[in-house]
């Protein structure tokens, strides 16, 4: 259980500076949270959760074969196969977090009782992030970027919380600050790759607006997020490729305007929208005019340098499927295919060429 | 998961349940029995592997560099001399895979 609860020390908005955690700079004075307060679901800390084979704590280079669950309800995360395990870092170096190699490693939880609108926080070496999920009871994988069995994006985790119900941005914001003076970094701001990042997270239903300004590569990042029924307007202005981006992301209806406008990459990949949104099949009418038309906007070739003057992709192909329920393609749809046919893409939209 | 940090192999179902029951003795595996926190075993059981794409029947597994010891290799090397296990590079494991890889 968590040691404050929501009616205790917080507001209903979930503020604490009157509880003396942020100075009048408006920065984080450690010491005075707790983490473990709104009652988390279950809490893993590198901190204090990694157990070796046979309940001591994990040292450096150890596997971890358990997380202790640091809140009463003892739902410890465990891998007791040492090829799957996550390896220790200790403080002397650069931890303490717990290392997936973004190959096979993993571990997992079980939830005796579903999950409905509960919130995921992870903090790690590459980033922090919440989100809102549900949870279906029974055991799940994850690994240290994501609960999902797929285990393809390597991190260092520093801490994994979760919550039965949804956060608030202060209360995010306040477990974001806490853990970067454990060694977490807050946002993705430095990373260039998310490619596979939070594929094959199935049980999130909205993804929050994350720093990717550096990002070039976000070849697979949310393939097959089945339950997504939106996204962010995040920045990829650096993107080379976005091959499979959000394949079978089967519930995404709303794919926001504008997304595309400041697309500037320095180079562009083959392919480089091959199958992005092949098998969205809830994907509105107004979501592939607001995909195709910024697109367009941004001006950008089906080139090697995204120039006219560059050399033709091998695969210039937009890949993205609808329901068509939603409506006809609008005027503005077929206007930006136009231009974008003169910029040497070709246009698949539902299994059609255009 | 590249060439430098993993060892890739693809495996006769038998010779690879010897080879983990080996790395297992190696170990001292099963370890933590009865506490919080059990390592049962080094290498997953062979039905948890994904099976080759070539109907060959065998297994393939990414181990960690790190993990082997030079008595593993010479535990390995008369399987790969029988050519009961298979050493392979990283392109070779991605393309007997079925799931697309990094």
């Amino acid at each position: 259980m968590g040691l404050i609860n929501q009616s205790g020390l917080f507001s209903g908005a979930g503020l604490v500076d009157q509880a003396g955690l942020y100075n009048e700079a408006g920065l984080y004075v450690p010491g005075s949270f707790s983490p473990l307060s709104l009652n988390p679901l279950l809490a893993y800390e590198a901190e204090s959760s990694m157990l070796a084979a046979g309940g001591g704590a994990a040292a450096q280079d150890d596997g971890i074969a358990t997380l202790d669950d640091l809140t009463a309800n003892s739902i410890d995360a465990t891998q007791t196969t040492a090829n799957h395990q996550p390896i220790a870092y200790d403080a002397a170096n650069g931890g303490p977090f717990a290392r997936f190699d973004g190959s096979d490693d993993r571990m997992s939880f079980t939830l005796a009782d579903p999950i409905t609108n509960g919130t995921v926080f992870f903090a790690t070496k590459k980033g922090s992030y919440a989100a809102n999920l549900n949870l279906a009871a029974g055991t799940h994988d994850f690994s240290g970027n994501k609960i999902s069995d797929n285990y393809f994006f390597s991190n260092d985790l520093v801490a994994l919380y979760l919550f039965d119900y949804e956060l608030s941005e202060t209360q995010i914001a306040e477990r974001k600050s806490y853990f970067v003076t454990k060694g977490a970094v807050e946002d993705y701001g430095a990373q260039n790759s998310f490619a596979y990042a939070w594929r094959r997270c199935t049980s999130l239903t909205s993804f929050p607006l994350i720093n990717t300004s550096s990002g070039n590569d976000f070849k697979f990042a949310w393939l097959d997020c089945t339950s997504l029924t939106s996204f962010p307007l995040i920045d990829i202005s650096l993107g080379r490729n976005f091959q499979l981006t959000w394949r079978n992301c089967t519930s995404l209806e709303d794919f926001p305007a504008g997304f595309f406008d400041n697309w500037n990459p320095s180079s562009i990949f083959n392919g480089v929208f091959n199958q992005t949104w092949d098998g969205c099949s809830s994907l509105t009418s107004q979501s592939v005019e607001n995909i195709l038309t910024s697109i367009d906007t941004s001006g950008i070739w089906a080139t090697n340098d995204g120039t006219s003057s560059g050399t033709t992709l091998n695969d210039p192909v937009i890949d993205i499927d609808y329901d068509v329920s939603t409506g006809s393609l609008s005027a503005a749809t077929t206007t930006a295919i136009t231009s974008l046919k003169g910029k040497d893409w070709e246009i698949n939209i539902n299994g059609t060429l255009q | 998961m590249t060439d430098e940090t993993h060892r890739y192999f693809k495996c006769d179902p038998a010779t690879y349940t010897q080879l983990a029951a080996a790395v297992d003795q190696s170990r001292g595996y099963p370890r933590g029995l009865g506490t919080r926190a059990v390592t049962l075993r080094g290498l997953p059981p062979f039905g948890e592997l994904e099976l080759a794409n070539d109907n060959s029947g065998r297994g393939l597994i990414a181990i960690d560099k790190w993990r082997f010891t030079p008595s593993d290799d010479e535990l390995l090397a008369p399987a790969i001399g029988a050519g009961l296990i298979e050493e392979l590079t990283l392109s070779e494991y991605q393309n007997l895979k079925t799931e697309i890889m990094p």
